[in-house]
């Protein structure tokens, strides 16, 4: 492994970090390993030194959360959008059964929840939406118990 | 040596060869290693704890048309330096406490 596809390396297991702090390491080791081989250690030498790129960016990630980019939660994105769309439709009952089919024997199926205890299948005959409102319920509860975790563990 | 007792002695080692003249990463691996195991990946981490905590700063110079950075310690590094040497008595004694539970097993 040559310097530069060791830092290409190096860029790539810290793309979690942010640019200008990915830089910053990357200008440490280019630096050291120039500085290494002006003792007359060849590159490749210098680069087999620095030990194993996964090993440097875990150690990086493990010493400090800082500079690092918010990955998107994309399952609480769900759980939100879904709760919210179902609020809708909760406060909306007629029209959204219009949407969702027209007259009242039509059953409505809804399948709600992105985790797995969650997840629950209705189908029934509407008069009162009850499978809706169970369903609003349900995802809700569930978001709301996701996000309380969520905030707990930071 | 334990990895969470070097860790904390590193910082001071740092510092110590910070304390007679500026220096870059290379040259401070090399006056360390002697006493302690340190390597580059380790290395940074402390310098970036130093610089967080203000211990140490920074400045880039350039050299045989590379850039290299120096780090400079600061009189809160110098303080800590020397809270740490006022310490060390206090460390003595639990080094020797430890070593005395070792003897007696």
């Amino acid at each position: 492994m040559n310097r530069q596809e060791f830092l290409k390396a190096l860029n790539r297991n810290l793309k979690n970090l942010k640019k200008e702090e990915r830089k910053k390491y990357e200008e440490y080791y280019d630096e050291m390993i120039s500085d290494i081989m002006e003792t007359g250690i060849s590159e490749e030498k210098a680069v087999k030194r620095q030990g194993s790129v996964e090993r440097i960016a875990a150690d990086i990630l493990a010493e400090g959360g800082k500079g690092k980019v918010k990955t998107r939660d994309w399952r609480g994105i769900c759980l939100v959008v879904i709760s919210i769309i179902l609020i809708v439709s909760c406060l909306l009952p007629t029209s959204f059964i219009k949407i969702a089919g027209g007259n009242r024997n039509t059953s409505i199926s809804i399948i709600g929840g992105a985790d797995g205890p969650t997840s629950i299948f209705i189908a029934g005959k509407v008069g009162i939406p009850w499978g809706l409102y169970i369903a609003t319920f349900v995802v809700v509860l569930s978001t709301v118990i996701y996000l309380v975790r969520k905030y707990r563990k930071h | 040596m334990d990895r969470q007792l070097r860790k904390g002695l590193l910082e001071f080692c740092v510092l110590t060869a910070l304390k007679e003249e500026d220096s870059y990463g290379y040259k401070i691996i090399e006056d360390i290693s002697p006493h302690i195991e340190i390597s580059e990946s380790t290395l940074y981490p402390i310098l970036r704890r130093l610089e967080e905590s203000g211990k140490v700063n920074s400045y880039n110079t350039e050299y045989h048309n590379r850039i290299r950075r120096y780090f400079h310690i600061t009189e809160a590094g110098t303080a800590a330096l020397e809270a740490f040497d006022k310490d060390r008595r206090e460390l003595l004694k639990v080094l020797d406490y430890i070593a005395g539970g070792i003897e007696h097993e």
